[in-house]
C-alpha cells in the first residue's frame, strides 16, 4: 500500500493524467468522469494529478523533516546516553520543554517569524517530532551503554567517538528506524494540518492538507473533492505505521529467540 | 611469586552522596584500601553484594576516580592527566550475553583492542585472532560467527580471548565465571590459571564464591562494607581463615551470620551486629587491619578464630 | 505408602523456531510423602522443566511427548484445567529463583500472603506464617521493594506453604542470594519440611549444597535422571560417571594447588530421544554399547543408576577423582 502511494507520488508528474497546475482542464467543480477521474476543483484543475502531487508534496516535506529529526536526534540521544550526568540532564530537560509545545501553536509561531512555506513546515515537523525521538534514542542507548562490551572497550582504551560509532550507533539503529517511521506519520499529520490552515505549502502547489481544506470548503456542492484526499492521508499514515510495526518485529534483537 | 608490582592502591576511598539535597548522606563504597598486585599474581577479592568489591575493581581500571588516595599503574599515577597506552589493561565481566557487541562478528570483537591500539592494518591481525581463539579452546572459524550463534560458555571464552589479545599487564575478572555451569566454570578457571602462567599478567579476580576464588588466586582479600577485613594467601583460606566473616563466606556452621549484608553497625566493627562472636569491644572499637600469622585481619578475636 | 510425586519415563519437547528440542528424555523418579529430594544438574539438564512439569506449569510451546507424571496418584497431564488448578491450590507450593519476580510490587506482603491462603484465612494465620519463615510481624505491612533479597525469598516461601501443601518445589531458591543467606534459606526449607510434614523437591546445580540438606539425590543429565539414591551414598560414592565428574568439579573440596578436572565437551541438546547414553561423548568409560543402547535406570547397590558400567567402575570418592577425565 505504502509502496503504491509512494510510487504514485514519485511518478505522478510523468503519468498521463494531466497537469496539476493547468487551469481549465475541464469545467469548474465538475463531478468525476472518465476523462477527469476525480473531477475538477474550483479553478477547473483536474483533481487526480493534484492529489498525486499532493501525496508527493506531503511525503517530501515530512520525509525531509524526519530525516533532519533522525540525524539530530540520533546524535543528541547517543551523546546524552554516553556522557550521562549534567549533559544528559540538560538534554532531557530541553527535550521536555520542546515536547510541551503543541505543534500547531509552534507552527503559528514559526510561520509568524519566518513566513509560511516549505521551510516553515520542515522546521515545525522537526521540532515537533524531535523530543519524542530523542527520548526514544536516549533510552535505548542508555541500555546499550550499560552493557558490558562498552565497559570492556573503555578499559581497552577506546575513544568516546569510537564507542559511540562502533558500539552504540549500530545497536540503536534498528530502534531508531522504527521510531523514525512513527515520526514520519506524525510529520505527515502535521504537514497536512499546517497546509489545512494555509500555513504550509503555498498555492498553487497542492498538498494533502490544502486539498482537504479545499474539499471541506466545497463539501456541500462538490463532495467528491474531500474524500480522495482524506482517504489517501488516512491510508498513508496507516501504512507508514504498519511498516513501522513490521520493521520493529523484523529488527527485534535476534538473541531473544535463541535456543537455550 | 616475587615479581615487579603492576598495580598499587594507596589509601583508596570512594564516597558518593545519595538522597535529596536537603538530606544528603555520604556513603563510603570503598574506605581506605591498600593493595599491591604483582605481575604473574592473581589477587582474589571476595565479599557479598554491596561490599564494594566491584567498585574497587573499577577503581583499579581507572573507570572511577577515587575520592582520596592514589592508584598507581607501573609507576604511573592514574588520574593526573597522564593516559595509559591502550591495551595494557583488560576486563572480563559477568554476563556472557552482554559481553559481546551483538552487531559485530566475533572476530571483530576479539580484534577490537588491537584496532584501538592503532594496529588496524596489521596483516597479523587475523592470524592473532585465530591464535587467541585456539588458545581459549575454540575453533578459529568462530571469528566469522555472530554472538547469538554461540553458547554462554563459549562467549565467556571469547571475552577472555579479547582481553588477552593485546597481552595486557593487568586483567580484572569481575564475577567472570558466575554465570557459567559448574563443568564449564572449571574449564574457564583452568584456562585463566594456564594463561596467566604463560603471559604473567597481574589479575584481580572478583567473586562472591570463595571456593572458586581460592582455586585461581594466589592471595585473597576479603571485603566487607568497603574495607578489607582479611588479606592472606589462598593457602590460608583453604586452611583456616582468621576473620569470622571469611569463615562465614566459607559456609561454616559455627560462623553463620545473622541479618542481612546491608545491616552495618554504626560504631565499632561494621560486622559486629551480624557476627556470632561479637563481644562488647567489637561494638565500641573499630578493629584495624593488623598482622595475624602471616596475613592480615581486622578482628579483635582473630587469634581465637584462627585456632578454632 | 504411595508416592507423593512419581515420574515415569517422562519426555517433553520444546517447539522452537529452529526445530524441536527435547528437554526431558525419559525422566523417572518417585518421592514418598514427607521426604526431601534434591535434583542436581547443569543448565539444560532438564531439571527446571521437570520442576515445572510437577505443577503442569510448562510454557505453551511445550508438548508432552511420552511417559507420565503423577502427583498424589493423579496424572497431571490427564487432569482438566480446573483439576490442575485444584491440585496446585491444595497440594503444591512453588518457590523460584528470583523472589522479586514472584512478588507483586503493588501489594503489601501481608495482603499477598492472605491471597495465597485463599483470600479468607483464619485470624492469626498470616502472623503465624511470617513467624514460621522467620519474618517479623511488621513485614506484613511492608512493600516488596522494602525487603532485602533474603527477606523477600522468605515471604515467597510463606506464600508457598500458606495452604499447607503436601509437596514443596523449590527451583534454585538461593541462586539470587548472597552466600551468607543461602544456608539460612536452605535450613528454613528443611525445617519447614520437618515441621509441616510436606515433601520437598529442591532443584539446584550445586551437588554439595543439595547433599547437605536433602535425604535423596537425583542427578540429572540430558533430560534423564541418571542416578537416584540416598544423598550420603551419592555424594561419597557416586555410581554414574557424570555424578562423579560433577563432584570432581566442585571447588569446595579442592586442596591448595590441586588441579580440578573439568568435564570435557558440552552438554547435549537433544532433538528427539537419545539413541544411546547421552553422556557417552564426554565419558571416559564409554564403549560401543553406550553409544547404541540406552542404559535403563536400574538398581545397583541400593541405588538407581542409568549406566551400563555402573556396577564395576565406582571407586571411592577421592581415590580416583580425576582418573580418565
Amino acid at each position: 500500500m505504502l509502496v503504491l502511494l509512494v510510487l504514485a507520488g514519485a511518478f505522478g508528474p510523468f503519468l498521463p493524467i494531466g497537469d496539476p497546475l493547468a487551469i481549465g482542464a475541464g469545467p469548474r467543480l465538475s463531478p468525476p468522469s472518465l476523462a477527469l477521474p476525480l473531477g475538477t476543483d474550483e479553478l477547473g484543475r483536474s483533481h487526480l494529478p493534484r492529489l498525486v502531487g499532493g501525496i508527493l508534496e506531503t511525503f517530501l516535506l515530512s520525509g525531509a523533516a524526519v530525516l533532519l529529526t533522525g540525524v539530530i536526534g540520533i546524535s543528541i540521544g547517543i551523546l546524552a546516553a554516553y556522557l550521562r550526568g549534567v549533559t544528559d540532564g540538560l538534554i532531557a530537560r530541553f527535550a521536555d520543554v520542546l515536547f510541551a509545545f503543541p505543534p500547531i501553536i509552534l507552527g503559528l509561531l514559526v510561520v509568524s517569524l519566518a513566513g509560511p512555506g516549505t521551510l516553515a513546515v520542515i522546521t515545525v515537523i522537526t521540532v515537533a517530532t524531535l523530543p519524542l525521538f530523542i527520548r526514544a534514542v536516549r533510552s535505548v542507548a542508555l541500555g546499550i551503554a550499560s552493557r558490558e562490551f562498552v565497559t570492556v572497550a573503555e578499559v581497552a582504551g577506546a575513544s568516546p567517538v569510537r564507542i559511540m560509532a562502533v558500539h552504540l550507533l549500530p545497536n540503536i539503529a534498528g530502534a531508531a528506524i522504527v521510531q523514525l517511521t512513527y515520526a514520519l506519520s506524525i510529520g505527515m499529520l502535521i504537514e497536512s494540518g499546517l497546509s489545512f490552515l494555509g500555513l504550509g505549502s503555498q498555492p498553487p502547489n497542492p498538498s494533502l492538507g490544502s486539498l482537504l481544506q479545499l474539499g471541506a470548503t466545497y463539501m456541500s456542492i462538490a463532495p467528491w473533492l474531500v474524500f480522495p484526499a482524506g482517504i489517501v492521508l488516512a491510508l498513508a499514515i496507516l501504512s507508514v505505521n504498519l511498516v513501522g510495526d513490521g520493521l520493529r518485529d523484523a529488527l527485534d534483537p535476534i538473541e531473544g529467540r535463541r535456543l537455550t | 611469586m616475587a615479581s615487579e608490582t603492576v598495580v598499587t592502591l594507596r589509601g583508596i576511598s570512594l564516597t558518593y552522596a545519595t538522597g535529596p539535597f536537603w538530606d544528603r548522606h555520604t556513603n563510603r563504597a570503598v574506605d581506605g584500601v591498600d593493595l599491591d598486585i604483582a605481575s604473574g599474581e592473581t589477587v582474589g577479592l571476595v565479599g557479598e553484594s554491596g561490599s564494594g568489591k566491584t567498585t574497587l575493581g573499577r577503581l583499579c581500571l581507572g573507570l572511577l576516580t577515587p575520592t582520596t588516595g592514589e592508584v598507581t599503574f607501573e609507576g604511573l599515577v592514574l588520574g593526573t592527566g597522564s593516559r595509559l597506552p591502550p591495551g595494557v589493561r583488560a576486563v572480563v565481566l559477568q554476563h556472557p550475553e552482554w559481553a559481546l557487541n551483538p552487531r559485530l562478528k566475533i572476530g571483530h570483537s576479539v580484534a577490537e583492542p588491537l584496532v584501538i591500539q592503532g594496529r588496524k592494518s596489521d596483516p597479523q591481525r587475523h592470524a592473532r585472532v585465530a591464535r587467541m581463539l585456539e588458545l581459549v579452546g575454540l575453533d578459529p572459524g568462530f571469528a566469522r560467527r555472530f554472538p547469538h550463534e554461540v553458547s554462554g560458555g563459549q562467549r565467556q571464552r571469547i571475552a577472555i580471548a579479547r582481553a588477552l589479545i593485546t597481552r595486557p599487564r593487568f586483567i580484572v575478572f569481575d564475577e567472570a565465571v558466575n554465570a557459567l555451569d559448574i563443568s564449564m566454570r572449571t574449564q574457564v578457571l583452568n584456562l585463566i590459571i594456564d594463561l596467566q602462567a604463560e603471559h604473567r599478567f597481574a589479575a584481580l579476580f572478583i567473586s562472591h564464591d570463595l571456593a572458586a576464588t581460592r582455586y585461581v588466586s594466589h592471595r585473597i582479600a576479603v571485603m566487607y562494607a568497603g574495607r578489607f577485613v582479611e588479606v592472606d594467601s589462598a593457602r590460608r583460606f583453604h586452611d583456616r581463615p582468621c576473620h569470622p566473616y571469611s569463615r562465614a563466606l566459607g559456609d561454616e556452621e559455627d560462623f553463620r551470620l545473622d541479618g542481612v549484608p546491608g545491616d552495618l553497625s554504626p560504631e565499632g566493627c561494621a560486622l559486629a551486629r551480624r557476627c556470632p562472636l561479637s563481644i562488647d569491644r567489637c561494638h565500641a572499637e573499630e578493629p584495624e587491619l593488623r598482622l595475624v600469622g602471616n596475613g592480615y585481619a581486622a578482628c579483635h578475636r582473630a587469634e581465637e578464630v584462627a585456632r578454632s | 505408602m504411595n508416592a507423593i510425586v512419581r515420574a515415569r519415563d517422562l519426555a517433553v519437547d520444546y517447539t522452537m523456531p529452529g526445530g524441536v528440542v527435547r528437554a526431558l528424555d525419559g525422566a523417572s523418579f518417585e518421592l514418598l510423602p514427607g521426604r526431601s529430594l534434591g535434583l542436581v544438574g547443569e543448565s539444560g539438564s532438564g531439571k527446571s522443566t521437570l520442576g515445572l512439569a510437577i505443577g503442569r506449569l510448562l510454557p505453551a510451546n511445550v508438548r508432552h511427548a511420552a511417559g507420565d507424571l503423577e502427583v498424589d496418584g493423579r496424572s497431571v497431564f490427564a487432569l482438566d484445567d480446573e483439576g490442575i488448578r485444584a491440585l496446585r491450590r491444595t497440594s503444591l507450593g512453588f518457590v523460584f529463583q528470583s523472589p522479586m519476580a514472584a512478588l507483586d510490587p503493588t501489594m503489601r506482603i501481608g495482603r499477598q500472603i492472605t491471597l495465597a491462603c485463599g483470600g479468607q484465612p483464619d485470624v492469626g494465620r498470616v502472623p503465624e506464617l511470617l513467624q514460621q519463615v522467620g519474618l517479623p510481624k511488621g513485614a506484613a505491612r511492608a512493600w516488596p521493594h522494602e525487603l532485602s533479597g533474603g527477606m523477600a525469598q522468605r515471604a515467597v516461601i510463606a506464600m508457598a506453604i500458606a495452604r499447607r501443601p503436601r509437596l514443596l518445589v523449590a527451583d534454585e531458591p538461593t541462586a539470587a542470594l548472597d552466600t551468607s543467606l543461602r544456608a539460612q534459606i536452605l535450613d528454613l526449607l528443611v525445617a519447614l519440611k520437618n515441621e509441616t510434614g510436606s515433601a520437598l523437591v529442591l532443584l539446584s546445580h550445586e551437588l554439595p549444597v543439595v547433599a547437605r540438606v536433602c535425604e535423596i539425590i537425583g542427578v540429572m543429565y540430558g533430560g534423564r535422571v541418571v542416578e537416584l539414591g540416598d544423598s550420603a551414598g551419592v555424594f561419597s560414592r557416586p555410581l554414574h560417571p557424570y555424578s562423579r565428574a560433577l563432584l570432581a568439579t566442585a571447588h569446595d573440596g579442592a586442596r591448595p594447588g590441586e588441579r580440578l578436572a573439568p568435564i570435557p565437551g558440552m552438554p547435549p541438546v537433544l532433538s528427539g530421544p537419545a539413541s544411546g547414553c547421552s553422556f557417552a561423548p564426554r565419558c571416559a568409560f564409554a564403549d560401543e554399547r553406550c553409544r547404541s543402547e540406552r542404559p535403563p535406570l536400574r538398581p545397583i547397590g541400593g541405588r538407581l543408576a542409568a549406566c551400563h558400567h555402573a556396577d564395576g567402575t565406582a571407586p571411592e570418592r577421592g581415590s580416583g577423582m580425576s582418573s580418565g577425565m
